[in-house]
């Protein structure tokens, strides 16, 4: 046990953990795109793309579980040092990216909704600066806070999707089938790379108790982030139907303003920004976190501290980098087929090696007997 | 003559022309003392304390080497030659050697009284030395305080007796009575009992006190001396016996008075720390409840009491608490506030890691969950550790009232914390950055009130908060009843003149005097006042980027909470990490529900009591046997 890896995370530190990477972006316009795309049957696509991580973690899981050490341990024995970089590495890229997108989109919502006469690159400073801190504190500090105001933010959305019970248009839903069932399976799969923050789990598993911790925690973290997304979605859609939600960037924002319940409660989307800064802060923390965490790893640093001002500075830096919101979209889009080989490609590769490995150890085993 | 008469004409007008300076002594100027470490040509010379010390292993080395030497030629001389001249001569000889070993003994005392600290020599035989040893410790004759009486006891041999006791700390009835009128009264016992053998029958027979133990060196003595016991030394024996004869005066037991309760125990720690001690004892009667005294302070010596149930709290959590108490390295520790500064985790950071109180009914009930408790002589107030955030928000109150009313008040006091965090700050992030949040009526009523002030909305509140601060600062200092009834009037006419003034607006003096209030719902002072502190923080924050600065700061506050720890238990425990429910955190269950005892506190014994604690509901037969 070092600073790294405390050993003594549990499954509520766990779930926070995953579900706090995992559940920012259904608040930002990839909701909006892809209702486009799928129409009506959106849900389907959010439940596929629940599931697909889930599994993937199991085979990880597998893959963790007969090698004692860390990630890079385990890869080393199963594709050598150089393969172990070449993976560890792509992860720490996609945490790190995923963490500066993240920012940007958050820093440039904020200026739609709340401080509009401020420089983005302020707000991007100041939300990287408290990522930063969150990082330093450490991970049982960042997965602890998590899972305190988790409830609380989750809940608050609840109740905003509860006040538009007036609004709900149970006719928006149909076409049940929306742009065919096809299309909302592929967009599924191809939308399960947004769900690489499950990863996190394998990452650290040093940090957490035990694999069972570990299964338990992505079980109930997916679970939960499954529910919110299909419950998000179909009152998103429900409420604003498949053309006028398409043309929505910013969805939660857009129907906390509809709640109306008397005329001193008629504006509560100013007040909601407090939920919306919470989830984003601790997305960009978390990537944040594991993508430190893996190049201290890699690098066999003692502790994660005097690397984490850096990695605040060069996730700043990066998403400081896009000129413009359309631009940071589109590379939002491109960003997904990232994801998507760091979801399928290398966890398959693994488990093929680690199941390869054992069976061949078993063969071993059984001839020499 | 008239020569003389123009020098003194001429000195005349000189004094009135001439300015003379008035005569005056020489002012007083306090000079910086020359340091030790001098440094001659870039090269250090060890300081004066260390030079000393070599001259005297120096004096010491070539006194043994002399005795030595002497002891060879003794024995030489006794085996060859005429013993008569021989036993002279050595006689002489061992003379000279003994007077020189008498002026190396005075130097060496003199060296190891002067840096003040506690001497550790071993008590001599010789009681003449000890009478030096003692003199040259406590500088007297010039130190008043120590008085040294010289008595004679027992007739065959008469037997040299020193009584040393610090005169105010000591209780004169007891020295009177169970130390002198027995000592000198032995003269008429026909006893002969020497050497160590006397001591023990000394007293065994002869003390009629409570506590009275054995000594062997300085240190020893001194602590005594210092704490109000009175030290005997006797002629020919290397120890001396430390007899309690403590009756300083103190205060009484009082009432609270910063933990007022409307049901519970009306009693309070005093200043000392025995009668602090046997408070508790009196309300928690567990035989295994174990007081351990550490000394503290090279030059204060307090006595440290470090408290705890042996059969529930936590080995190693006990041993922690000794360890950075005993380790403590300082002259002087008098208040349990800096003690506390000694033996936190985080002395840092503005959240109190100890529960700080001056009930003995608080104390006993933590320390029967597995806690520790600690106390300073000289202080009214103990330490109970470790704590989580979660007790700092229970008042002492909370289970001598109605279960519900009990939670209804605790939902209060944290409402009232949260409003004594983030209310100026969000009143300042609404107002000035969000205004669309505020309801259309009351965002006219705010603008109509603001509309005169010149100041904007942060000068407002930082003007209220540090009239605020001024004024609860001022109720203290003002000495008696006046206090409150000035802080009052000062801060009612303050809050009407500065809003007639236009200074401030009245929604201003509302936000910060509900905010002021909110913040005296925290039960623990010290919890308050890292909640006013950080409250200033949240007002920079939301001045900084409103509701988003309060949202940042609000999370980072709680990740800076759950990142402390109080003697290596989580502070935020048991929410995060999460543990079991021992069924009082936020709110309370029924006394009866609570059968475990603080999962985090890792006792010894976790069942507090049985599931079916009310065993009355289960006993078959009702009503007593008067029915039967």
């Amino acid at each position: 046990m070092n600073d790294l890896h405390p050993g003594k995370l549990g499954v509520a530190d766990g779930i926070a953990l995953v579900f706090g990477i995992v559940m920012p972006r259904v608040f930002l316009s990839t909701i909006s795109n892809l209702i486009q795309q799928d129409g009506p049957i959106l849900w389907l696509a959010m439940v596929i793309y629940t599931i697909i991580p889930l599994i993937i973690l199991y085979m990880m899981a597998y893959v963790h579980k007969g090698i004692t050490g860390d990630i890079f341990i385990v890869c080393q024995k199963l594709i050598g040092t150089i393969g172990a970089w070449g993976i560890l590495l792509s992860y720490s890229i996609m945490f790190l990216s995923n963490g500066a997108l993240i920012l940007r989109l958050y820093s440039e919502y904020t200026l739609l909704t709340a401080l509009p006469r401020v420089e983005f690159q302020v707000v991007i400073v100041w939300y990287a600066v408290s990522a930063g801190i969150l990082c330093y504190l450490g991970i049982e500090a960042l997965t602890r806070t998590s899972y305190i105001v988790m409830p609380f933010s989750i809940a608050a959305i609840g109740m905003i999707l509860l006040l538009l019970i007036p609004f709900y248009i149970v006719y928006n839903l149909t076409p049940w089938q929306g742009n065919g069932v096809m299309q909302a399976v592929q967009t599924g799969i191809k939308g399960a790379g947004y769900n690489v923050g499950v990863l996190a789990l394998v990452f650290l598993a040093p940090a957490f108790q035990n694999t069972r911790t570990i299964k338990k925690a992505a079980l109930y973290a997916l679970s939960y982030a499954g529910m919110l997304r299909v419950s998000f979605i179909l009152v998103y859609t429900m409420v604003f139907g498949n053309a006028v939600g398409a043309e929505k960037t910013m969805p939660l924002f857009e129907l906390a303003r509809l709640v109306y319940l008397n005329q001193y409660l008629q504006r509560i989307e100013a007040l909601f920004i407090v939920v919306w800064v919470v989830f984003g802060l601790l997305a960009v923390a978390g990537s944040l976190y594991v993508g430190l965490y893996l190049l201290a790893v890699l690098l066999k640093l003692p502790t994660l501290r005097p690397i984490v001002p850096l990695g605040a500075i060069l996730i700043a830096n990066l998403a400081m980098m896009p000129p413009d919101i359309g631009y940071v979209l589109e590379v939002d889009q491109k960003l997904i087929t990232l994801f998507d080989v760091g979801i399928y490609v290398f966890p398959t590769l693994l488990f093929i090696m680690a199941w390869w490995k054992k069976r061949r150890g078993k063969l071993c085993t059984s001839a020499s007997s | 003559m008239g020569k003389r008469m123009i020098s003194n004409l001429i000195t005349g007008i000189k004094d009135v022309l001439v300015y003379q300076p008035p005569d005056q002594p020489t002012p007083f100027v306090l000079v910086e003392p020359r340091t030790e470490k001098e440094e001659i040509d870039g090269e250090f010379f060890p300081s004066a304390a260390v030079t000393e010390g070599i001259r005297e292993l120096e004096f010491m080395i070539n006194y043994a080497k002399k005795l030595d030497t002497f002891m060879q030629k003794s024995s030489k001389d006794l085996r060859s030659k005429e013993k008569h001249e021989v036993v002279k001569k050595i006689k002489a000889e061992f003379e000279m050697i003994q007077t020189e070993w008498k002026e190396i003994k005075k130097h060496t005392i003199k060296n190891h009284s002067i840096d003040g600290m506690y001497n550790n020599t071993v008590i001599s035989t010789d009681i003449n030395e000890n009478q030096n040893m003692l003199e040259s410790i406590y500088q007297l004759p010039l130190n008043k305080d120590v008085v040294i009486r010289s008595i004679t006891i027992s007739d065959q041999p008469k037997i040299k007796v020193l009584i040393v006791f610090m005169d105010g700390l000591i209780d004169k009835k007891i020295i009177n009575m169970t130390l002198l009128e027995p000592l000198m009264f032995m003269k008429n016992s026909k006893e002969h009992v020497q050497g160590e053998d006397f001591i023990s029958f000394v007293m065994e027979e002869c003390l009629p006190s409570g506590q009275a133990s054995r000594v062997g060196s300085f240190r020893e003595v001194q602590q005594a001396i210092n704490t109000g016991d009175a030290v005997v030394f006797f002629d020919g024996a290397g120890e001396a016996v430390t007899v309690e004869t403590k009756g300083y005066e103190h205060r009484s037991i009082g009432t609270p008075t910063t933990e007022q309760s409307v049901r519970g125990s009306q009693n309070a720690f005093t200043e000392v720390l025995r009668v602090n001690t046997a408070l508790i004892r009196t309300m928690l009667h567990a035989s295994d409840l174990v007081t351990e005294m550490i000394p503290i302070g090279a030059r204060g010596h307090s006595n440290c009491a470090v408290m705890y149930i042996k059969s529930i709290a936590n080995e190693e959590l006990v041993e922690e608490v000794k360890r950075r108490v005993s380790s403590i390295s300082t002259d002087i520790i008098t208040d349990s506030g800096i003690l506390e500064h000694f033996i936190e985790d985080f002395p840092r950071n503005p959240f109190p890691q100890t529960l700080s109180t001056e009930r003995p009914d608080r104390v006993a009930i933590h320390l029967s969950e597995g806690r520790v408790a600690i106390f300073i002589d000289g202080s009214p107030f103990g330490h109970i550790l470790p704590v989580s955030f979660f007790t700092l928000m229970h008042s002492s109150d909370d289970f001598s009232l109605n279960l519900y009313y009990t939670n209804m008040l605790r939902l209060v006091r944290w409402f009232g914390a949260l409003l004594s965090l983030l209310m100026p700050g969000l009143y300042l992030a609404i107002s000035t950055f969000h205004q669309e949040a505020i309801p259309t009526e009351l965002l006219l009523s705010i603008a109509a009130a603001r509309a005169q002030v010149p100041f904007p909305t942060v000068v407002e509140i930082l003007f209220m908060e540090f009239s605020f601060e001024l004024i609860r600062e001022g109720g203290l200092r003002i000495p008696g009843i006046l206090g409150s009834t000035i802080g009052i009037v000062g801060a009612l006419i303050l809050g009407q003149t500065a809003v007639t003034a236009k200074i401030v607006s009245p929604i201003m003096v509302i936000v910060i005097a509900l905010t002021g209030l909110a913040s005296y719902s925290i039960p623990d002072y010290r919890l308050a006042s890292a909640f006013r502190l950080s409250r200033f923080v949240f007002v920079l924050l939301a001045m900084s980027m409103g509701l988003i600065g309060v949202a940042c700061g609000f999370l980072l506050f709680i990740a800076m909470l759950c990142s402390l720890k109080s003697f290596g238990m989580p502070y935020l425990a048991p929410l995060a990490p999460k543990t079991v429910n021992g069924g009082d955190i936020i709110f309370r269950s029924p006394a009866y529900h609570q059968k475990r005892r603080p999962d985090a506190l890792n006792t010894k014994d976790e069942i507090r009591q049985k599931n079916t604690s009310r065993t009355w509901i289960t006993d078959s037969s009702k009503g007593g046997n008067d029915h039967e």
